[in-house]
């Protein structure tokens, strides 16, 4: 007998407009039969996030409906949404590592004795939840000295201790290591089979095969496709995820290159403080006047990179030299006088002092050097005649070069930080995700810039960016990195697509070592 | 709309203003209930302190040690640290200053030098306070605040262990040490008050600590590093060494303000209990800002309050001290970040409506 | 000289000494404690505790009664507390600042009302207040050395005792208690299983301000028979510190209490020996700040090892 199936969960025409006017959704369709796992797949910026904080209450759409069983509704916070049976497992726990399994378990709703917490009571609900969806789990551990993959169970099951019956799985691999996973994927193949809903969002195409049922793909906000797994390859999806999207052009000349290395790094691992070892063996070089592109899903080792070239890191093996000199104990000024600029991607952390003056904020990096100041006297007419001029060359909005950095958008913030780390002689500029988030106009002006700096200046550029068609266009070649490791390197940029791009990032393919090794003059 | 520009273009000072205004009223209001001649009180807290040319110049005169302490807790609160040795460093440096001038010196040192001498010494004293704490916080990042409230508790007891062991004057009644010695004094500027020379250090010192802190590299870092150690960092800034410095120069200041205070307006050394100048230049440098420019302004206000409070004190009947509720006061309401936050939302909503007509 | 103070009546009055100057120290090491654990700082407990030593010295004077002192106690510790949480939960205001000059604002205070009330900015003498009773342990009393030094304290020593129960099962029994250590570890954890943070700061730090209430009424209603301006001196601060001592434990917090009301009842014992005073003075402070130094050494080496902090 063919059961009939039923959808429990209907997002119609979901559309959300920030208040700065960007549209993360646009008539957004998103159904899902009881009982399935449905991916929900698509890059960086995408729109998944947006979509799955509308369906958990977070965000009132602007527009659109969502049924749950058939039946409209509304939820007014995250708190609804979990008593309408939506359970939500985060990507950063929710957990309080100091408390046990159970108290986690129960925290809000705890059972009570005389008055008093319960925590036999607490341990008891936590080893029946646990033996009725067959998950092994120690009620009385602290979750602090817990694994990973513990938490995530633990998270899950939190969840449907709250009578979760659409459960959402946001990238729940990407903390996991292989063993991990499958044992994972059990877990959930028996939640669906016990009829519960899941939502999976994920990169990895080949987990997405192997464990989901259908599928809903979107680009630039939007769906682009939905269907069942099985009747796409993974090839397919990988198309459909990164295909090219509105496009803008960038006309650059041909990089004139001296052939002189300005940046090696040569077999550099990082293992961090959980043992977790975040790069593998990296090797590339950039020469003179060249961007050299790092691809790859948010996560896979890119920050870390960016990190220890600007000396915020230090790295276990291996060594990184710029124009020759090894960065090896080097002070982050030590690194930068050698001609080192970066945009970091966290631009109110590390790109600016917000209640600085704009003025302040450029000349951070130089204000001590011989042309700003005497001694310890701090030359305020050469200081002024150079950031008006920057000001005015990048183009910042601001009513005075004395506003306060913060009060700027996005935008104008990430041009003061254009306007210093591109205008001290840097030969070698680290841009990492240096146009997310910001208007059209400022990353217009800031994509000419780092055009500029190699063409004109003879600098080099590592630009990691999320964005594909940033990476394609602006650089001259492009690496891969997957899992903290380098999968591919294109030699000439422009004759790659984003396509073949997709295959690498999301680990469908991988580059022999001998090709990947070509990323290394030698 | 203009008043909307107005409200939003200087919205921190309508605040602190607004915050002083209430302040003050809550002081007439204390002042009404509690008095059995309120009119007469109210009239003497306002118009007390200008009332002869001594209450006038005590203003000035009560100014002068407000002003160090509040520069020097400038430098602490700049530098992102609730460093309150301030108070301390006031005190010890005060104890050890006077030690010298009266017992420990031959009394024959030329003018001008014996008391430039003994400032320098001050500021050495204070600077030294200031470190420790610093040092312990950035080294073994021990709370700061707990850690100098209790050690201006030791400094106040090692400077009355230095008034009782070391320069005790036995043939006076009260506790107090030895006269100091008269070249070791700052001059009275003005007869009939006692207005001295020290003004002009703490005129150099606003100076000072405004050029320090806009004008110079090491400024730069200190600032940098208070408003953000990550970006600190990030532009290769190092965040320890600015913040030792820092304090440093907080606690240097406070030590000076020390030194100047006892040669300026002390015969002999007297202090017993702390002098509460360190919690009252948290509060000045709190409602100014941090801007050295506008501490000068603060100093001379709370002086003004205090002194207005203490006429009130000694000629009516209402103690002094509800002039320390309205200065905390003043300081709850500066520093409640949503205090008159509704107002300035207003004026933003209005003018960001009338931008979006004009587009 | 030194002989004379090692007999054995000399050291039962010195622990006697100790179990009294520690019992507000533990009040309000148990008021620091429960914000601990809600992860922040209650910086006006100085001015709490101040507020609630005048307050109770009033109003067992009107009421004549000592549980109406009592009664005053709570009420004036719950002003501050209510002025405090209000301030930084409710208009965001900094922690530190707000702490500081509430403690200013109960300083100047108190002297305003005591002087209104009784015409002597010193010392409430003049207020015909009582005292907390002492209380006499039945058997225990009657235990040679052990009942003189055990029995016969002020009641609200005994009840600081209990009191050190009472948080414990508040803080690590209690639902409530549960939920403000959640809150306190990761907030956004609490929130996300529907945890109102705010309210439940704020029913910590209400909590946080009673215990040391009941520390000031001691002050005034058992350790002197009168209020005393600024008679505090610091202890809000030694009561913070106790509690990091003790990384938030209630039992290690009474022993750190109790090790800190060694120090200031050796400095009183001390004083009387015609040492020099002044030094003598210094220890209960000193001790403070070397305890806190150890004990923040020990945690950062800890964390680096971790890994927690990189630099």
């Amino acid at each position: 007998m063919v059961q009939m199936e039923e959808q429990i969960l209907l997002m119609d025409n979901i559309t959300v407009i920030y208040p700065n006017g960007f549209a993360a959704n646009k008539n957004v369709r998103l159904a899902c039969n009881r009982g399935s796992i449905h991916a929900l797949l698509g890059e960086n910026g995408a729109g998944k996030t947006t979509l799955m904080k509308v369906l958990f209450g977070s965000i009132t759409p602007t527009e659109g409906q969502i049924y749950l069983k058939g039946k409209p509704i509304q939820f007014r916070d995250s708190l609804d949404a979990i008593q309408h049976g939506v359970g939500m497992v985060h990507q950063h726990f929710m957990l309080v590592d100091e408390l046990t399994v159970a108290e986690n378990l129960v925290l809000g709703m705890e059972p009570k004795k005389r008055g008093l917490f319960d925590f036999d009571a607490a341990v008891k609900i936590t080893d029946e939840i646990a033996k009725k969806y067959n998950f092994e789990i120690d009620a009385r551990a602290i979750v602090g000295d817990c694994s990973v993959a513990v938490k995530q169970k633990l998270e899950i099951l939190k969840a449907l201790l709250r009578g979760a019956e659409i459960l959402i799985l946001d990238e729940p691999t990407a903390v996991l290591t292989p063993q991990e996973i499958s044992e994972l994927f059990v877990e959930l193949k028996k939640l669906r089979d016990m009829n519960h809903t899941i939502v999976f969002i994920s990169h990895k195409l080949n987990e997405v095969k192997s464990l989901c049922d259908s599928f809903t793909i979107l680009r630039n906000g939007q769906v682009v496709d939905v269907g069942r797994i099985d009747d796409f390859t993974e090839q397919e999806l990988s198309n459909l995820m990164v295909g090219r999207q509105v496009s803008f052009e960038i006309s650059k000349d041909a990089p004139k290159s001296e052939g002189r290395e300005l940046l090696r790094v040569q077999n550099l691992h990082y293992t961090n403080y959980e043992g977790k070892q975040l790069l593998k063996d990296v090797s590339f070089s950039l020469t003179d006047g060249r961007i050299l592109g790092v691809a790859g899903v948010e996560g896979n080792g890119q920050n870390e990179l960016s990190e220890i070239i600007t000396g915020l890191r230090r790295f276990s093996k291996g060594d990184i030299t710029i124009d020759g000199s090894s960065i090896k104990n080097r002070t982050v000024r030590q690194i930068r006088r050698l001609g080192v600029g970066s945009i970091s991607e966290d631009r109110m952390t590390y790109g600016c002092a917000p209640n600085m003056s704009v003025r302040d904020n450029i000349i951070a990096d130089r204000y001590f050097t011989g042309k700003y100041s005497k001694g310890i006297r701090l030359d305020i007419k050469a200081i002024q005649k150079d950031t008006n001029a920057l000001i005015k060359q990048f183009d910042v909005a601001c009513p005075s070069p004395d506003s306060m950095a913060g009060m700027l958008s996005g935008g104008n913030i990430q041009k003061i930080i254009a306007a210093r780390e591109f205008s001290s002689d840097s030969k070698i500029i680290i841009a990492n995700q240096p146009t997310r988030g910001i208007d059209v106009g400022s990353s217009e002006f800031i994509h000419s810039q780092l055009i500029k700096m190699t063409r004109e200046k003879g600098a080099s550029v590592l630009l990691i960016s999320a964005d594909l068609n940033e990476l394609i266009k602006l650089s001259d070649s492009i690496i891969v990195m997957y899992n903290g490791e380098i999968t591919a390197y294109f030699e000439d940029a422009s004759k790659v697509t984003d396509v073949e791009l997709g295959e690498y990032m999301l680990g469908v393919k991988k580059m022999s070592t001998e090709e990947i090794g070509r990323a290394l003059q030698q | 709309m203009k008043t909307s520009k107005f409200i939003v273009k200087y919205f921190d000072l309508i605040r602190i203003i607004s915050a002083v205004i209430i302040g003050f009223l809550l002081a007439l209001v204390f002042l009404f209930f509690v008095s059995d001649d309120p009119l007469n009180a109210i009239k003497t807290f306002i118009l007390g302190p200008f009332a002869s040319k001594r209450r006038f110049f005590n203003v000035i005169e009560l100014a002068i040690p407000l002003l160090f302490t509040s520069l020097g807790m400038c430098f602490m609160l700049k530098v992102g640290e609730f460093n309150l040795i301030v108070e301390g460093g006031f005190m010890l440096s005060g104890a050890v200053v006077a030690w010298l001038a009266s017992t420990a010196l031959p009394p024959g040192i030329p003018p001008v030098i014996f008391p430039a001498l003994l400032i320098v010494v001050g500021a050495l004293v204070g600077m030294a306070c200031g470190l420790i704490p610093a040092l312990l916080n950035i080294k073994w990042k021990a709370n700061v605040v707990v850690v100098t409230i209790m050690l201006n508790y030791v400094l106040t007891f090692a400077s009355t262990y230095i008034l009782r062991y070391w320069m005790r004057d036995t043939s006076v009644t009260y506790l107090g040490s030895h006269k100091l010695a008269q070249n070791a004094k700052l001059h009275t500027l003005l007869r009939g008050t006692d207005l001295h020379t020290g003004i002009f250090i703490a005129i150099a010192a606003v100076l000072f600590t405004w050029w320090f802190l806009n004008r110079t590299t090491k400024g730069f870092e200190i600032r940098v590093t208070g408003n953000n150690r990550s970006f600190a960092k990030y532009v290769g800034i190092n965040v320890a060494s600015s913040m030792l410095l820092a304090q440093m120069i907080g606690g240097a200041l406070a030590g000076v303000g020390g030194a100047v205070e006892i040669l300026g307006k002390y015969d002999r050394f007297l202090w017993v209990n702390q002098t509460g100048y360190g919690f009252t230049g948290l509060m000045i440098s709190v409602l100014a800002l941090n801007q050295p420019a506008a501490i000068p302004f603060v100093a001379l206000l709370f002086a003004y309050l205090q002194i207005g409070a203490n006429i009130v004190g000694t000629t009516t009947d209402v103690p002094s001290e509800f002039v320390m509720v309205i200065q905390a006061i003043i300081i709850l309401l500066v520093a409640a970040t949503l205090f008159m936050e509704s107002l300035r939302k207003r004026a933003v909503i209005k003018l960001s409506k009338v931008e979006g007509e004009v587009k | 000289m030194l002989e004379q103070f090692l007999t054995l009546d000399y050291l039962i009055a010195f622990l006697i000494s100790v179990i009294r100057m520690s019992t507000p120290l533990i009040f309000c090491a148990l008021g620091a404690l429960i914000a601990s654990h809600a992860g922040t700082i209650n910086m006006a407990l100085e001015g709490i505790m101040l507020m609630a030593s005048l307050i109770a010295v009033v109003f067992s004077a009107l009421t004549q009664s000592v549980i109406g002192g009592i009664a005053g106690a709570l009420l004036g510790g719950l002003i501050i507390s209510l002025l405090f949480v209000y301030l930084h939960l409710y208009k965001q205001s900094d922690l530190i600042i707000t702490g500081l000059a509430l403690n200013t604002f109960a300083s100047g205070g108190t002297v305003y009302l005591l002087f209104l009330l009784t015409g002597d900015k010193g010392t409430s003498r003049l207020l015909q207040s009582l005292s907390v009773p002492n209380w006499h342990i039945p058997i225990i009393k009657d235990i040679p050395i052990l009942g003189k030094i055990l029995s016969g304290h002020n009641a609200l020593t005994y009840i600081a005792f209990i009191a050190v129960f009472l948080t414990y099962i508040l803080v690590f029994r209690s639902r409530l208690g549960l939920r403000i250590r959640a809150v306190g570890f990761n907030p956004n954890a609490a929130a996300s299983v529907g945890i109102s943070v705010k309210k439940i700061k704020l029913q910590a730090f209400l909590l946080s301000g009673l215990f040391a209430s009941l520390g000031g009424a001691f002050m005034s209603m058992g350790y002197l028979s009168y209020f005393a301006r600024d008679m505090m001196a610091g202890r809000g601060y030694i009561g913070i510190a106790a509690t990091t001592l003790a990384n938030g434990q209630s039992f290690g917090t009474l022993l750190a209490s109790l090790g800190f009301g060694a120090a200031n009842a050796a400095s009183i014992t001390l004083a009387t020996l015609n040492l020099k005073a002044d030094l003598v003075a210094m220890i209960p402070y000193l001790a403070t700040v070397i305890g806190l130094v150890i004990v923040s050494a020990r945690k950062l080496a800890k964390a680096r090892k971790k890994g927690q902090v990189t630099d």
